[in-house]
């Protein structure tokens, strides 16, 4: 005999929904999942081979950097500062005039000379002898009196 | 191909290139998307992907296999878009608001951009997160990387990496409701 099964239990479609409602309104991301996980992102044609030729080509020439003091970027740096520096002695000569910075050299000349000379003669000052030496006999090593 | 297997091709001298440009190719895509959701500019993101590879060409010989590959990498990609955006804001003096502003605009210029209102919309919404929050949305919401393949490649516990998720979505849903409002 064929004899249909009756679920015990009764629900409608309706119900599911809102029990699916309440759940997804306790969990955060309920309005995200709307937007989906579309990239908006493109890139243009043929453009990872080009990128993976350049990568390998960027690869090639750090290995050519035998010196890494000479890679591109640190020459400029270094060729910037020396000219940076030649350009600020040249416009200070300019300011100045070069026989007030000749005048001021020579006068720092001078200066460092005179010290120089000041500290050759205390070096070569006699050293002045102590009057009397007293000498303090050690429990260890006992000096005989006279 | 496995990653154990290119590491080992890399580390023999015969087969280094060709170990290198395996890895390149397996790995390309994956860094160049997780470099422009973070930077929008395709000249950026593809210059952040070269110097990525480039880094990996010169270390991988110390690279100790108590992490994945994949975990190395995309370690080195998430630090050179961070310190990126960094030098920028340092650089040029330019306050987070102006920041948003100008990635907004770049998603406004239409310039390889491709998606509907709607998309754009929440790249918007994305964009005004603090940069290693938008990195942690990012690499959830779309790349599906798990919290702990993103504990190892951030250094951070699962504990605040679901925290940090958790309030991305909601400033991000918050960020929407308005924009959709106004």
């Amino acid at each position: 005999m064929d004899k249909k099964i009756k679920h015990p239990f009764t629900t409608s479609d309706a119900y599911f929904e809102e029990l699916k409602e309440t759940i997804l309104a306790q969990t955060p991301g309920r309005v995200l999942d709307q937007y989906g996980k579309k990239n908006v992102y493109t890139v243009p044609d043929n453009f990872f081979e080009e990128q993976y030729n350049q990568i390998l080509n960027k690869k090639k020439s750090q290995e050519h950097h035998l010196f890494p003091v000479f890679t591109t970027k640190k020459t400029l740096v270094w060729v910037s500062t020396g000219l940076t520096t030649i350009l600020l002695i040249l416009l200070s000569y300019s300011y100045f005039g070069t026989d007030e910075i000749n005048d001021i050299l020579s006068k720092e000349g001078k200066i460092i000379q005179s010290d120089v000379t000041d500290m050759e003669d205390e070096l070569r000052a006699p050293v002045k002898k102590a009057d009397t030496v007293i000498v303090v006999p050690s429990p260890k090593n006992p000096v005989p009196l006279p | 191909m496995e990653d154990s297997e290119i590491i080992a091709l890399f580390k023999e001298d015969k087969t280094k290139h060709y170990g290198f440009n395996l890895l390149v190719t397996k790995y390309q895509k994956k860094v160049y998307w997780l470099t422009r959701k973070m930077v929008v500019d395709h000249d950026d993101a593809n210059d952040l992907t070269q110097n990525v590879f480039i880094k990996v060409w010169k270390n991988l010989d110390r690279f100790r296999e108590d992490a994945s590959l994949y975990t190395w990498i995309y370690r080195i990609a998430s630090n050179e878009c961070l310190n990126f955006i960094k030098k920028k804001k340092n650089v040029l003096f330019i306050p987070i608001y102006d920041l948003t502003k100008e990635l907004h605009a770049k998603l406004d210029s239409g310039s390889l951009i491709d998606g509907d209102e709607i998309s754009i919309r929440l790249q918007k919404a994305i964009i005004t997160l603090p940069d290693k929050q938008r990195l942690v949305f990012n690499m959830k919401y779309f790349d599906d990387v798990t919290y702990e393949e993103m504990s190892n490649i951030l250094g951070t516990s699962v504990g605040a990496l679901k925290a940090s998720y958790h309030h991305a979505v909601k400033k991000i849903e918050q960020h929407l409701k308005i924009s959709l409002n106004q």
